[in-house]
């Protein structure tokens, strides 16, 4: 794995923005990249695969120009480059049958209500991303001091003894 | 009764006094009974002077009978049939009668055969005139039922129209409760805004004075262009990353220099040439990027409050007694869009909005129609693509207000909209589209208006026409009324 990435589509510049903004923690573990619709998503995705780089999270705002969020989802959960990326829906606005859908066809790793609570969002974050690196890094320790140390060290552990 | 049936009777009775006798005349009083329903007749009674009264019991309490079908001979039938009165017979005034039993009228009627023709012809009468009678009432009762069958389908229609009204008032109820909460709404809002709005000013001003530096203008600079700049643009952005990252060899730092503003790679270079100098570039570097990013995100938060300012600006309008747009359809157009903003960021959006002169209608109502046109349009055309807003005269008689949506198929949507049974639940309403369409219809055409759903393969247009005051001149007395779904504040 060459370089890991968060995906941030979200449409409205300042949300955006902001979004980005309370994800730099991060940015020491993963490459955070932001678009504003789906198309755009698509190519990144693309261009992120021709280099080798690696989704480990995608970050989806629900009321996209042209395709809801959850729609977006599910289509990234069947796309081989992106099945293993945790995914976020981002959003106030999904009714409960879109939730369903994200649920259980997108497998989504959760669903962040706007406006979200900074410490609540960074707290997926580094979760979900811990989850992606112990799972498919090869090279943990970049991520010991950015991510969960402790829960990364266990793995570290772990893979010593296998 | 005829004179035929008299002279028939005083025949019967001069047969009867002839073979019996003359029999004994009895006085009874008013109020007396001569049957007595369902009870057993012994005897026939003859009526030879007073008036009396036939009455039968029913469900809901005696019927009184018109004694014209009966005659003045009281009990054949039931004589002749299972002896029991078919109905009470009282006096209604004091009476002369003869009382006959069976035995005495056959009796008389065996002594005299003319009697019994006599007597024969006045039965016949008597069931002739009560078949004719039958069938008069079977005449009545078919006209009753059509006359009840005409107040059923008028009260049909009353209960309906009474359905329609409770609907309405529902509508009108949760709109007035919306209003309320949109005036309280407005109040915890209104000051934080502008008091917002002031201290970022002020910020700004502070940021400035902070930066102003004449030994070194680069932050102040950084600080002016962040605060300039447009909405960053994802996809350029990402298109001028790899000539940066090749002009300065480092993506981070090709990163770093977009988020400081800088995407012109030759600027770049020079910038980097320039902060080699300084005694530590990094820093350097990470302190103008600060300087941007604060401008910046100034400038969104200028943006935002701007905003939430227009929002509130216009709410208040809609909220006060006496709007300055009263009459002017333009204007309450344009503040029904200004409050449906945010559901209109991906439509693109072509305003046509010509003078117009006043209209009938009281704004408070209209400016519920229009946003009940405008918001159901755009959320059955899923809020995307085009939306035509058109605004201007007909003529000088009316004032024509035409939304039309780029989807054809928002058609389906709004036809169901407009049917009066969606008045109580509009699924538009609920979502913040004002009264709902139905009502925005009922109000329209209360005022001489039409609102109507044109459809073609291009699109969907709402029409809205509504006659001017010139060609209504009729002035609306008092304080403007609240239409339905008017927001009370």
């Amino acid at each position: 794995m060459r370089e890991l990435v968060i995906l941030c589509v979200e449409d409205e510049p300042e949300v955006r923005t902001v979004l980005v903004r309370d994800l730099e923690p991060f940015a020491r573990a993963a490459r955070i990249e932001e678009m504003t619709d789906a198309a755009e998503a698509r190519e990144v995705i693309a261009t992120l695969a021709t280099a080798g780089d690696q989704v480990g999270l995608v970050l989806c705002d629900h009321r996209l120009p042209g395709l809801r969020g959850v729609d977006f989802l599910v289509e990234l959960q069947a796309d081989p480059r992106t099945r293993a990326a945790k995914k976020v829906l981002v959003t106030g606005q999904a009714g409960l049958d879109d939730t369903i859908r994200a649920l259980n066809e997108a497998r989504i790793d959760h669903y962040i209500a706007k406006p979200w609570a900074v410490r609540d969002l960074q707290r997926i974050v580094r979760a979900l991303l811990t989850d992606f690196v112990i799972e498919h890094a090869d090279d943990l320790l970049p991520y010991v001091r950015v991510l969960d140390g402790e829960r990364i060290l266990e793995a570290l552990s772990d893979r010593l003894d296998d | 009764m005829g004179r035929a049936d008299a002279e028939l009777e005083r025949l019967v009775v001069d047969g009867i006094d002839a073979a019996l006798g003359r029999p004994h005349r009895e006085r009874l009083p008013a109020g007396s009974l001569l049957l007595e329903e369902g009870r057993a007749v012994e005897a026939i009674v003859i009526v030879l002077d007073g008036e009396v009264g036939l009455r039968r019991s029913a469900a809901h309490g005696d019927v009184g009978l018109a004694g014209s079908a009966t005659g003045r001979i009281f009990g054949l039938t039931p004589l002749t049939l299972d002896r029991r009165a078919f109905f009470t017979c009282a006096a209604v005034t004091d009476l002369v009668v003869i009382r006959l039993s069976e035995a005495e009228l056959d009796a008389a009627l065996r002594a005299d055969p003319a009697l019994q023709v006599h007597f024969l012809n006045l039965l016949l009468r008597s069931l002739a005139r009560r078949h004719r009678r039958t069938t008069e009432l079977q005449v009545e009762v078919a006209q009753l039922n059509h006359w009840l069958g005409e107040q059923r389908d008028e009260l049909a229609a009353a209960l309906h129209d009474l359905e329609q009204a409770h609907l309405q008032l529902l509508a009108s109820a949760r709109m007035a409760l919306m209003g309320e909460l949109a005036a309280g709404l407005l109040h915890e809002l209104s000051n934080p805004a502008g008091a917002l709005a002031r201290l970022t000013a002020h910020l700004a001003g502070d940021l400035e004075a902070a930066f102003a530096d004449p030994d070194d203008e680069l932050p102040a600079r950084s600080f002016r262009q962040g605060r300039a700049s447009a909405p960053p643009d994802t996809r350029s952005a990402r298109r001028v990353r790899p000539a940066l990252e090749e002009a300065v060899g480092d993506r981070r730092l090709a990163d770093q220099l977009l988020a400081a503003g800088i995407d012109d790679p030759a600027h770049a270079r020079r910038l980097l040439a320039a902060l080699a100098a300084a005694p530590d570039p990094d820093r350097r570097l990470a302190e103008l990027t600060r300087c941007h990013r604060l401008g910046r995100q100034l400038q969104m938060a200028e943006e935002l409050i701007g905003r939430i300012g227009g929002v509130v600006t216009t709410l208040r309008r809609e909220l006060q007694q006496g709007s300055p747009v009263a009459g002017d359809v333009g204007a309450q157009v344009e503040d029904a869009l200004g409050l449906l903003a945010h559901r209109l960021r991906r439509m693109t959006v072509e305003r046509t909005l010509h003078p117009c002169p006043p209209v009938v209608e009281p704004a408070e109502a209209l400016a519920q129609v229009w946003l009940a046109v405008l918001a159901s349009t755009v959320d059955a055309a899923g809020g995307r693509g085009r939306l035509d807003v058109e605004v201007g005269p007909v003529d000088e008689a009316t004032v024509q207000v035409r939304v039309r949506c780029s989807d054809p198929r928002a058609g389906a949507v709004l036809a169901r909209r407009l049917e009066p049974a969606a008045a109580g639940h509009d699924a538009s309403a609920a979502h913040g589209a004002g009264i709902g369409l139905a009502l925005s219809r009922h109000v329209v055409e209360r005022g001489g208006g039409q609102l109507e759903l044109l459809n073609d393969d291009a699109g969907t247009a709402l029409v809205v026409r509504l006659p001017t005051a010139a060609a209504h001149p009729t002035p609306r007395t008092g304080t403007p009324r609240q239409g339905p779904g008017c927001a009370s504040s």
